[in-house]
């Protein structure tokens, strides 16, 4: 079984905060504390969740701080996030998992895409 | 009316283009480097190349977590670790070149050790990579 992660993390392709704020509303009952200059802190339930848009290229990053999902792991979240945004998420692969010797883990990345899912190297 | 109408002007956010330029080229430069790395097999011994290049993944891995990209800190040091790995267990690399790189493997190391005991939860991580970094170790020795 797979170790829940203490925190999680995701990278959403051209994010509309509007739609990320939509989606983490219809989980958790979520409060703006903060929403500035492409940056937004959400209190979801007791849990910090930051977006910030101007992350890396394209994409924003989505960033629970504490994980009291019933995610365990970034390509969950991922999942979940392509899912309900319909656009392409990126999350790490988490290499450095013991006994993790999945071919996702020898790019480093995970793309999803289109309902795919690609091992990358992103950069 | 938009919900972040009030509070989330539209902006092209002008005050991280140059920051944006000096990451690019900080990739470039790593990449550059990477490639020189990875494919050198001369044995005379290069330390500004790994020094430059350990200077560009650090630099890249600290704005990242500056900037709360937990993930990306962690993958910008895994990359410069498992380059100076890969190099130094590579056998049609020169010994003296491999032997130098693994030398500079610390650095990464010690930087994804403490960037994994700073998140709580991490115990299998710290462990994964103890066991990799020893493994080096005794095979340098």
């Amino acid at each position: 079984m797979t170790d829940q992660l203490p925190d999680l993390e995701i990278y959403i392709m051209k994010a509309n905060p509007e739609a990320v704020h939509s989606w983490l509303a219809s989980l958790f009952k979520v409060e703006i504390i903060k929403s500035a200059a492409g940056h937004h802190h959400y209190r979801c339930n007791d849990m910090d969740v930051f977006l910030n848009e101007g992350a890396e290229k394209n994409f924003a990053s989505l960033w629970f701080k504490q994980n009291d999902t019933t995610w365990h792991t970034d390509l969950e979240l991922a999942r979940a996030a392509h899912s309900a945004l319909e656009t392409e998420i990126r999350c790490s692969a988490e290499g450095w998992k013991e006994g993790d010797e999945s071919a996702a883990s020898d790019n480093g990345w995970i793309k999803l895409n289109k309902g795919q899912e690609k091992s990358f190297e992103w950069h | 009316m938009s919900l972040y109408a009030d509070i989330y002007p539209v902006t092209t956010f002008p005050d991280l283009v140059p920051q944006r330029e000096h990451r690019n080229s900080c990739i470039l430069r790593l990449e550059r480097l990477e490639n020189t790395i990875r494919s050198y097999h001369g044995d005379e011994l290069h330390h500004e190349w790994l020094n430059d290049y350990l200077d560009a993944g650090l630099e890249l891995a600290q704005e990242a977590g500056e900037r709360d990209l937990i993930r990306l800190q962690e993958s910008w040091l895994r990359r410069i670790y498992n380059t100076l790995r890969d190099t130094g267990v590579n056998v049609s690399c020169d010994e003296a070149w491999r032997h130098q790189c693994l030398e500079y493997l610390y650095q990464p190391f010690f930087a994804l050790q403490h960037l994994y005991r700073a998140q709580p939860g991490s115990n299998s991580r710290i462990k994964t990579l103890s066991r990799d970094f020893s493994f080096i170790s005794r095979y340098v020795i």
